[in-house]
Formats: C-alpha cells, sequence, structure tokens
C-alpha cells in the first residue's frame, strides 16, 4: 500500500451517506477502492452487489470528491482514519464477520491487550437503572476494564460516565459521523470521552444519524468487547440487536436481574432464560471473563449513617422506583407534612432525590448504624 | 329647538359623560348625526326614526342635527339609542326639558320602539353617583345591574313611550330596589367542593398553601388524576368578595356584557377557564373597541389554563407583563385601555406527552420528548408559578372509600386567618399577599434566624437551587408560616416550600 492508496480507501469509506453493508467485500472483489475510482460504469455493473443505480452513484459521488483537498481536511480534523489494513485496527474488530472496512476515531481507539465490557441498555431508564448502570461503570473502570458503549440517553451514558468518573477510560460507538455528537444532550460526555477513551465511528464525517445507521453500529460496540452488560432492556429493544451481535461473535453476555413484571427489565430476564448470565459486580463479570485480578479484596464496602429516626424511616421506605410522598408518608407511617421535610432533609443530605413532581427514589445505599 | 340630553359611554371599564344634543330647525329636511361615531353608533339614525314613528310620533320634516359631545372621543356602543330619541322628542316639544335635568338615560331601542338591553350600565351608574347625578333611565333588564348602586335611582324602562310619558310626569315608575329581587342567589359552582376530592393530600395542601398567599400554582399530573376537579374548588377555599371588589368584579363582567338577568352583585371569586387555542387578544382584551379579555373576568380570582402546555407560547408569554402589573394595558387607535387583571394563576400539565411519568412501566415517552414536552412552558412562566404540586392518579379503594374529607368551608377559615395576617403585615404597604413581596418586603418580613439561615444556605448548595427559586421558596415559606400562626420562619416551612418549588422541571 502506498500513501496515495489511503486517499482512494478515504474516499471509499467516508463518503457521507455511503452503502455500508458490504462496502468491504466490494472493494475486494474489485482489487481495491483505487481500482473502484477509476472503473467505469460497465466495469462497476459487473461486480457483484453494484445495481446500476448505485454504480451511477458512485461516479457521481467521485466526480464531487476532491481526493487530495478531502484527506488534507481529514488530517487537520483531528480525526483518525484507520482502514483494515492498518495495523492500529482493533484486532477485535478483525475477527468477526461483517468488520468494518475502515473505522473514524476521535481520540483513542479501545486497546486490544486490555478487558473491555460493554454496558448497554434502555434509553428511557428507571432510578434502578441508572444506579446499576453507574455502580457496573466504576466498579469495572476502577479494576482498569474499557467500558464501550453507545453514548445513547439512558444506561449508555450513564455506565460511561460513571466509568470517566472513577478515573478509567470508556469508548462510544456512534451511529453517525465522529465529529457529530448525537445525541446532542450528551456534548459533555462527549467531549470527556474525546479526552479520556475515543469516539468511534464506521461512517464517515458529518454523516448525520439515521434509523438505519444504529444497528449496524451495534455490531461493533459487541465486537469491541469481551463481554456485553446488559442493564435494562425492554423485550424489543435495539440491545437485543447488541446482544445477538454478541453471541454471533462468540462475546459472554451478562445480564442484570430485574423485577419481573417490569417492562424494562423483560429483555434483561428473557436473556437469562436463554442463558446468559445474572451478575450483581463487577466481579461476577470478571469471574465470567475468567479473569484472574488482583481485586478481589476490593469489594466496596456498604457505607454506614446514622440518622435521626423519622429520617431513618422514611429512608428504609424509599426504594430505587420513584414513589409518591403520598405513598411515602403511608408506609412510614409519617403525616404527609412531617414526611415533606424528612424528604427535603433527606435530599439535601445526597440520599434521595426528587424524581418526577412529588416523587422520589433512593440514590445511595448505606446501612444504618 | 335644542335639547340636551345626558347619557354615558364606556372608556376601558369606566363611564364618561356624554351630551345628546338635538336641534331641529327649517331647511331641506334631513337627520344628520356628528360627533365622532363609529359604525353602531351611525346606524342609531335608522332605528330611531323608525321607533318613533312606531311610538306613535310623527318624524318631523326638517333639518335635524344630532350632537354627541364630547366631539373629539370615539363613541360606540348602541346606548345611545334612547337617549338620541328622548333628546329629539324634546326638540320636538314632546317631553318637558326640566325632566331631564339630572338624569342619565342609556339604552338601546328596537324598531318598534321597545328598549333593549346595553353593556356596561354597573360602571356607568358608578361614575353617574361618583359625579352627583340623582336618577339614571336604564333598559328594564338592565335595572338589577344598575340598581346594585347605592344611593342613586335607577329607573327601568321598557319602551320608548313608556320613557316619553315617565318624563312628563303622565306614568310613575317606582325607582328599581335590590329587596324587590332575589339578591342571595348563590352561583357558587354546583358541587365543587373539596369535600368530594379524596385523597390528593399533597395537592390540598398545595391549594391551600396557593390560596393563602395567593400564589400561582402549577399542578403536574397524569390525565383523570382530579386536577381540573381540584382547580374550581379554588373559588370555594377563598374568601369571597368584599364588596368594593363585588363592584369592581361586576363592573367588568357588565363591560363585557355578562351581567344581564343577574341580580345581586358577583360574590364568588371568578372563575375563568379558557380553551388551550385560545388567541392572545382574547386573553389580554382587546378589539377595535377594547372589550376586557380572560385575564380581567378572572380579576380578583382563578385564571386556570388546563393543559398549560398546550397553549401558544405567545399567549402564555402575554402573561407575564399582567402578573407582574396585576392589569393589562391595551393600546388601540383611538385610545389606551386599561383594564385590571389582578388574578391567581393555576396551570395544569402532564408530566410528559403520554402522562404517565414517572412510572416506567406505562410511560413510553423518551427522555427528550419529554423535556420538549417541560419546555413548552418557558423559564420565565415557570419563574412566575411559586408552587408546582404533583397531582396523584387516585386508588380505586380510595375512590369507594366513604370517608368524607375536609370541606372547603374550614379550609376557608385557616385561608382567611392566614390572609389576615398578611393583610396587617402589609399595612400601609401597596401590597396585600405575600406572593406580592418583592425584595425589600422579603428581607424584611422573611428574615431567617442564625441556625435557620446555615441551613437553608446549605440546602441551596446541596439542592443547586437557583436564585430565583430562593425568593420564590421564601415566599412559600412565609405563607407556610402563616398558616401556622407563627412569626417567625421555621426549618419546616422552609423544606416545604422548597419541596413545592418547581426546581424539578425547572432543571
Amino acid at each position: 500500500m502506498n500513501n496515495e492508496d489511503i486517499k482512494y480507501d478515504y474516499w471509499w469509506a467516508g463518503m457521507p451517506g455511503s452503502f455500508h453493508a458490504g462496502i468491504r467485500q466490494i472493494a475486494d472483489a474489485a482489487g481495491s477502492a483505487r481500482r473502484l475510482y477509476e472503473m467505469d460504469k460497465d466495469e462497476l455493473t459487473g461486480i457483484r452487489g453494484i445495481s446500476e443505480k448505485y454504480a451511477e452513484d458512485i461516479i457521481r459521488k467521485r466526480r464531487e470528491w476532491d481526493l487530495d483537498a478531502e484527506y488534507e481536511k481529514l488530517q487537520r480534523s483531528g480525526i483518525r482514519f484507520i482502514p483494515w489494513y492498518d495495523p492500529n485496527y482493533p484486532a477485535r474488530l478483525s475477527n468477526i464477520a461483517g468488520a468494518p472496512f475502515a473505522i473514524f476515531a476521535y481520540g483513542d481507539i479501545p486497546e486490544d491487550d486490555r478487558l473491555s465490557v460493554a454496558i448497554v441498555g434502555a434509553r428511557n431508564c428507571s432510578e434502578y437503572g441508572r444506579m446499576t448502570a453507574e455502580k457496573f461503570g466504576s466498579e469495572l473502570a476502577e479494576m482498569g476494564v474499557q467500558i464501550i458503549s453507545g453514548m445513547a440517553y439512558g444506561i449508555d451514558g450513564f455506565g460511561q460516565a460513571a466509568a470517566l468518573d472513577a478515573g478509567g477510560r470508556s469508548f462510544a460507538v456512534l451511529g453517525c459521523g465522529v465529529n457529530i455528537c448525537y445525541p446532542s444532550t450528551n456534548r459533555r460526555l462527549y467531549e470527556r470521552l474525546r479526552k479520556n477513551g475515543g469516539i468511534i465511528s464506521e461512517y464517515g464525517m458529518y454523516t448525520q444519524p439515521q434509523p438505519g445507521l444504529f444497528p449496524p453500529r451495534n455490531r461493533i460496540i459487541s465486537a469491541l468487547s469481551d463481554a456485553v452488560l446488559v442493564v435494562e432492556a425492554r423485550e424489543k429493544s435495539g440491545t437485543m440487536i447488541t446482544v445477538d451481535m454478541a453471541l454471533e461473535q462468540g462475546r459472554d453476555v451478562a445480564v442484570v436481574p430485574g423485577r419481573i413484571g417490569d417492562p424494562l427489565s423483560t429483555g434483561c430476564i428473557r436473556l437469562w432464560k436463554q442463558g446468559a448470565v445474572p451478575v450483581t459486580d463487577a466481579e461476577d463479570i470478571m469471574c465470567l471473563l475468567d479473569e484472574d485480578h488482583n481485586n478481589a479484596g476490593k469489594r466496596k464496602k456498604t457505607e454506614k449513617i446514622k440518622l435521626p429516626d423519622t429520617e431513618a424511616r422514611v429512608y428504609k421506605v424509599l426504594g430505587p422506583y420513584a414513589m409518591s410522598i403520598s405513598d411515602i408518608a403511608d408506609k412510614a407511617k409519617l403525616p404527609v407534612r412531617q414526611a415533606v421535610c424528612v424528604l427535603v432533609e433527606l435530599c439535601i443530605k445526597g440520599l434521595a432525590k426528587e424524581n418526577g413532581s412529588g416523587h422520589y427514589v433512593r440514590i445511595r445505599d448505606c446501612e444504618m448504624i | 329647538m335644542f335639547s340636551s340630553v345626558l347619557s354615558f359611554g364606556i372608556h376601558g371599564i369606566e363611564g364618561f359623560c356624554v351630551n345628546v344634543e338635538a336641534d331641529i330647525s327649517d331647511g331641506m329636511p334631513m337627520f344628520e348625526l356628528v360627533g365622532y361615531l363609529s359604525g353602531e353608533v351611525r346606524e342609531a339614525r335608522e332605528r330611531v326614526r323608525t321607533a318613533l314613528r312606531n311610538s306613535g310620533y310623527s318624524f318631523p320634516v326638517k333639518r335635524i342635527t344630532l350632537n354627541l359631545s364630547p366631539g373629539n372621543v370615539r363613541k360606540h356602543g348602541t346606548g345611545y339609542d334612547l337617549p338620541m330619541a328622548v333628546a329629539l322628542l324634546a326638540a320636538m316639544g314632546e317631553i318637558e326639558p326640566c325632566g331631564l335635568d339630572d338624569t342619565l338615560i342609556i339604552g338601546e331601542l328596537t324598531l318598534n320602539g321597545g328598549v333593549s338591553g346595553i353593556n356596561g350600565v354597573l360602571p356607568m351608574v358608578m361614575k353617574a353617583r361618583g359625579m352627583g347625578i340623582r336618577r339614571c333611565i336604564v333598559p328594564m333588564i338592565n335595572a338589577a345591574e344598575g340598581a346594585m348602586v347605592d344611593d342613586i335611582e335607577i329607573i327601568g324602562v321598557g319602551t320608548l313611550k313608556e320613557t316619553a310619558d315617565y318624563l312628563n310626569g303622565r306614568m310613575r315608575i317606582e325607582p328599581y330596589s335590590m329587596e324587590s329581587s332575589d339578591a342571595s342567589e348563590n352561583d357558587e359552582a354546583a358541587g365543587c367542593d373539596l369535600k368530594y376530592v379524596k385523597g390528593q393530600l399533597m395537592a390540598r395542601r398545595g391549594l391551600e398553601i396557593a390560596a393563602s398567599g395567593m400564589h400561582n400554582i402549577l399542578m403536574v399530573g397524569a390525565p383523570g388524576a382530579g386536577k381540573s376537579m381540584l382547580a374550581k374548588c379554588i373559588p370555594t377555599i377563598l374568601p369571597s368578595l368584599s364588596k368594593e371588589e363585588a363592584l369592581e368584579v361586576s363592573s367588568i363582567y357588565s363591560v363585557a356584557g355578562l351581567l344581564k338577568n343577574r341580580k345581586g352583585l358577583i360574590r364568588e371569586r371568578p372563575f375563568v377557564s379558557p380553551h388551550h387555542t385560545v388567541t392572545d387578544i382574547a386573553m389580554t382584551g382587546g378589539g377595535t373597541y377594547p372589550r376586557p379579555g380572560n385575564i380581567s373576568l378572572a380579576h380578583r380570582g382563578v385564571l386556570f389554563l388546563d393543559e398549560m402546555a398546550e397553549f401558544s407560547r405567545y399567549t402564555l408569554e402575554v402573561l407575564r407583563q399582567p402578573l407582574e402589573d396585576r392589569s393589562i394595558t391595551v393600546a388601540r387607535n383611538h385610545g389606551t385601555y386599561v383594564y385590571p387583571a389582578d388574578f391567581m394563576l393555576v396551570g395544569a400539565m402532564n408530566p410528559c406527552p403520554c402522562g404517565a411519568y414517572p412510572d416506567l412501566s406505562k410511560c413510553t415517552c423518551t427522555e427528550p420528548a419529554r423535556r420538549r414536552y417541560l419546555n413548552r412552558l418557558s423559564r420565565p412562566m415557570l419563574d412566575r408559578m411559586d408552587i408546582c404540586v404533583d397531582v396523584e392518579k387516585i386508588e380505586y379503594s380510595e375512590l369507594l372509600s366513604r370517608e368524607q374529607a375536609e370541606s372547603s368551608e374550614s379550609v376557608r377559615k385557616r385561608v382567611i386567618n392566614a390572609q389576615l395576617s398578611q393583610k396587617e403585615r402589609f399595612k400601609g404597604r401597596r401590597i396585600l399577599f405575600n406572593s406580592q413581596m418583592g425584595q425589600d418586603e422579603i428581607n424584611r418580613f422573611c428574615r431567617l434566624s442564625g441556625a435557620i439561615n446555615d441551613w437553608f444556605a446549605e440546602a441551596l448548595k446541596k439542592l443547586d437551587i437557583s436564585a430565583r427559586s430562593y425568593t420564590r421558596i421564601l415566599r412559600v415559606a412565609r405563607t407556610v408560616a402563616d398558616l401556622d400562626g407563627k412569626g417567625e420562619i421555621g426549618r419546616e416551612h422552609l423544606a416545604e416550600a422548597i419541596q413545592l418549588n418547581n426546581s424539578y422541571i425547572l432543571n
């Protein structure tokens, strides 16, 4: 491969809106991306997988594409372009079916010889899901595990943010170009990931997020991980696609056991029944991965706190699922007004949180003295 | 021959004096109306001419000029028909001019000589009494409305003929008096009482506090949880209108034409609930000749915005200025009108588009969809909602329970007490309620003692409460303390105010 070829490869991988599934096979069939660039229409349609319309598309796109200028733009942007033959191309990706032709990375890419675990789950998650994702994120990060996910709302983002908070490294695989922050509300997380991990995508710069692009990116999330942890998932969800991919690629699947009857746990419980491993802390995942790790004794002790009687009563009633004040007052056997005061005190102490107007959840698990 | 009759027009919600002058002279037969008139006043020509003929008078074939003075103020409305006809009859010599002294005449004419009702009789009569006028001749249908004002004679007339006979002394009409009518009419919205509201302890408490300090309140809850029912109960826990307030409110309703066939003043607090498709003009009042809008009809009462997130953003934003000024200024071609608009704003909305949040087993909304929904209320608007309460979906078992909740009447007693202590506190100031406290009053009346101040400072920091919320919390805490009959704001008052703060929606 000479230096010129990479420009052609960049053209082939980086055209916004490229027909992604199978671009690698097409390039292989043609010989190289450079050959594709030079072929005329008849030659193009002769290749398996290229229809007449697609051939026209390619011709039009290469007319609009300035090879040198675009490549220079890429180099200036600080985004890395890593084609499949590049020595930096993640080893975990090379040996899966449908390996991407190339990946783009903003920041780093996961290290090959370091464990990595994907934390995935529902966008619209419960407070329980959030706490659990954060717990696993930080515990795994403390053990030096890289956290892979999709930077989505909910479980994905919470797990990754917690890993970064714990000083670990985390990588997001996006369904759009790496220079686009999607969802835009995760801007802060996006910036943090760039510094302490990386943003990865197989789609070219400026590719806008589209529904069809997300399922294929899930195969990269699972491929980059040694195990996939599902925290909360509905029965039909993008998370289940990630799990299917993981199983195809021979990755381990772990699930967080949830309550039966809770729609957010139906996915996890179904996976559990099908053989996924239920886990309650990071060590369970380590056992699953057969890893010797020297953190065995590091299990976190539950915090012990001392609370006045009424506060302790209310705290015991609270759980990870949002409860209304009147329910809380009822269960703690306190008058509503007093319960309100106690809840505000607990919020100030950082033990509870208002989640939805007039609904409260417990946000830190402590033991009473 | 010349004659002059005293009549009144309406500007904003106040009456103003108009002299109706008639002159009949020789010359080309014509009937001319002058005096800066709007379309409906100009049309009076045909009504007066026909009504006169159908009342048995022959319309003079002469040069007739009618003038409404002052000539530089736009006149509108149909109330000038009757005074025009009377002025004309006086000029014709059919009515003795001496009977017209010190007498206000208003009313619309029908073609057969009948007198039909008009809007705004009450404020006109009020103004007339202020000017020392002795007697008002008003349409029969508006007589009860006029009689709400003491110390002035109200003569209700049904036809033009009757009016002429009365003025000539050929017929006696007794002044309309309130005793002859049922003044104790009670229009309390039937069946609305807090005792029928089951459960909802938090919401009830929120309403009580809101009513005590006239705080604006936002109710958030699932569809069918009972937000509208709770809102309708608010007038039943507010003290009833005082005499001055009742006159003020009745005046507005009179101008808006909503007082017809009503006996006695409006005594209950108004409850106005516009649909969410309402326009900004309908909300503030307006039109070529402005009429009071929903916010003025809610004066001294409750403006309830159900499905608040569905209102157009613009309609909500126009509420901001009246919420500060407690009145609305409408500027039009023909003048600038000021309508009072001192109301308590009550909003109701769902917690998310589907309404089930935070019950995640039912809610199907995505986080961004929920955010977008909540963001339909702008931050400045939310900053004006002192209290935010959650209205829970009620359990079936609670619905069936026989236990009766506390009645509106007993809640009202506490509210009245809390309002009395506010009245005492704000004596000599421009404000009446805790919700109206400015920075100066907050510094003076919401002082926190040492330990409590430290605790509050800690709470503000830990809970990430903004400066805006800070003043809101203090105002509400003041009201909570007033309800408890405490002079000093305590920790429990602050804690409750923090809970009722809408920080959850804001953040």
